[in-house]
């Protein structure tokens, strides 16, 4: 259980002292239960949480997007059982996305547009590389008032490799190896860093390869575990598999609907 | 000097209820949150629980999960609490609550079984729960489904944790209940079977395991009938099963922990201790 937070040290605490002592008096003198409580009024929240996870890895020639197609509502309330978190944006460059879902189909329309123009300009698709920083400036753009959703961008980069890039609500671009966002995302990480960043094996310990093979049955297994102990994720693995040279594979492996 | 100030403060304030909770942090907790502080945040577990009376009996059920924020803290947990031979409670909200506000139930029912040499009656149970309950004020996360058979025959009631009772044919609760009421609304008869009451039971909880993310795993089921009592479950619904098995098997071999440190402790053994039987 949770303890009490927010108290923190004063310069003065002296002073600090003495006002708790107040506190201590003026409370004793009419406890919460004794006064009639005032009643907080419910502000209206632009964003709402649909739970799910979505994780990437990316490897030499391939980069492999999964995530759960359960929507949730309030943590507790299924709406569907088959939402798409994934988007494949052109033949190199997957969004897949965790977060409030309003917010994910805008910027899937406004990277879907921008996407767009950039063909219609150059007369050719857009590179993941290019694309992974036009999304972080989407994001960033919307700096006071964000879009709220854990994006990841997955493709094959201008040079034939696999690229994973992370970004936090507000723009924040990471390439990494591999990454996780969502509600079961702090179940995913620390199992892709044991499996796939191998942080927790010593040195000398023998190291399977990242073959697509294994990276593909690593993202099942890691859903397969989020699905049995986190309640937001569940009914079926949308997996995309993005291999150099060849066309993107789109995939869905069932999971516990409980 | 601080510490007996505070002290005669909380005598003052004349919370001491005979050694049922300590209250003696309440002021110093308020205190606390008026320097800044937040307070911890209670959770409560999602449930399924469903109860219909059939003819001349009754069935109860619940799923088995029982959840922390997000996370599944307990997939085969207990939520069916018998309270005498042929009286049960079905619970939902706060697990502390529920576990011991029916031990406490079951304590008093067995004694007054004993002291007047009859079988409890199910609205006995009732009374002494939401006397219980209206006492804390809905402090207690306590909401229960009570049934079971009597001399006066079969019963069922649902108490809320403020001490609300009402008596139902059939009901649900919890965050499930939603999907399971509606099974139950378009399929409760007058006068089902023993076998349609418990296949309806099932159904209604399966819906709710189904439809809520804060239940699942399995149903435990108990069936109560004037001449006996059966318990059946856990029973695993079909869509609570993972639909595939694992790809990888995640075995370390030896030498996957780096070894820091080796060191030898000799040890001369004196005197054998014989701990085979």
């Amino acid at each position: 259980m949770s303890n009490f937070t927010g108290i923190t040290a004063t310069m003065n605490p002296l002073a600090e002292m003495a006002q708790f002592k107040q506190n201590m008096r003026e409370v004793a003198a009419s406890p919460e239960w004794r006064t009639s409580k005032l009643i907080e009024r419910q502000r209206w929240n632009p964003y709402s949480m649909e739970g799910g996870s979505t994780a990437a890895i990316s490897g030499d020639n391939f980069a492999i997007v999964a995530s759960d197609t359960r929507m949730t509502q309030n943590d507790i309330n299924i709406l569907t059982r088959d939402a798409e978190k994934i988007h494949v944006l052109n033949d190199s460059i997957i969004l897949s996305t965790s977060g409030f879902y309003g917010d994910v189909i805008q910027l899937r329309k406004v990277l879907q547009s921008r996407l767009h123009k950039y063909r219609f300009d150059y007369r050719a698709d857009m590179s993941a590389d290019l694309c992974a920083e036009l999304l972080s400036r989407n994001l960033y753009y919307r700096r006071f008032f964000p879009y709220y959703t854990g994006a990841m961008l997955a493709g094959i980069d201008e040079n034939g490799k696999g690229a994973v890039f992370s970004y936090d609500p507000i723009g924040c671009i990471e390439r990494l190896g591999y990454s996780a966002s969502g509600a079961a995302e702090p179940m995913i990480i620390p199992f892709l860093d044991c499996q796939i960043g191998h942080v927790t094996v010593a040195e000398d310990y023998e190291k399977p390869p990242l073959t697509i093979e294994r990276a593909i049955s690593l993202m099942k297994d890691a859903f397969r575990g989020a699905a049995e102990r986190e309640i937001s994720t569940g009914d079926k693995i949308h997996l995309v598999i993005a291999e150099a040279g060849k066309p993107i594979v789109q995939k869905f492996l069932p999971l516990r609907e409980d | 000097m601080v510490s007996t100030e505070v002290k005669n403060v909380a005598a003052h304030m004349d919370m001491d209820r005979g050694g049922a909770f300590d209250f003696s942090n309440c002021i110093r907790n308020q205190a606390m949150c008026k320097m800044g502080a937040k307070a911890p945040k209670l959770t409560s577990t999602g449930t399924t629980i469903v109860a219909v009376s059939y003819k001349g009996g009754l069935v109860m059920g619940a799923d088995s999960r029982a959840t922390a924020g997000n996370i599944i803290a307990d997939k085969h947990c207990e939520k069916v609490h018998k309270l005498t031979e042929s009286i049960y409670a079905c619970g939902a909200g706060t697990a502390a609550d529920l576990d011991q506000v029916t031990k406490m139930l079951s304590g008093n029912l067995r004694l007054l079984e004993l002291n007047t040499g009859r079988k409890a009656r199910v609205i006995t149970a009732l009374r002494q729960a939401k006397q219980h309950l209206f006492n804390y004020q809905g402090y207690i996360g306590a909401y229960l489904l009570i049934g079971g058979v009597d001399p006066t025959g079969p019963h069922l009631y649902m108490c809320s944790a403020n001490g609300t009772t009402m008596a139902f044919p059939f009901t649900a609760q919890g965050s499930g209940s939603y999907a399971a009421i509606t099974i139950l609304e378009r399929d409760f008869k007058v006068d089902m079977t023993k076998e349609e009451a418990e296949k309806l039971v099932q159904r209604a909880l399966e819906a709710g395991m189904h439809g809520d993310n804060a239940s699942g795993n399995s149903l435990n089921l108990v069936i109560i009938e004037p001449k006996e009592t059966v318990f059946k479950g856990p029973i695993v619904p079909e869509f609570c099963k993972r639909p595939e098995p694992n790809d990888l098997v995640y075995k370390f071999k030896t030498g996957a922990t780096k070894v820091l440190k080796n060191k030898t402790f000799k040890y001369d053994i004196i005197e054998s201790m014989d701990i085979s039987h």
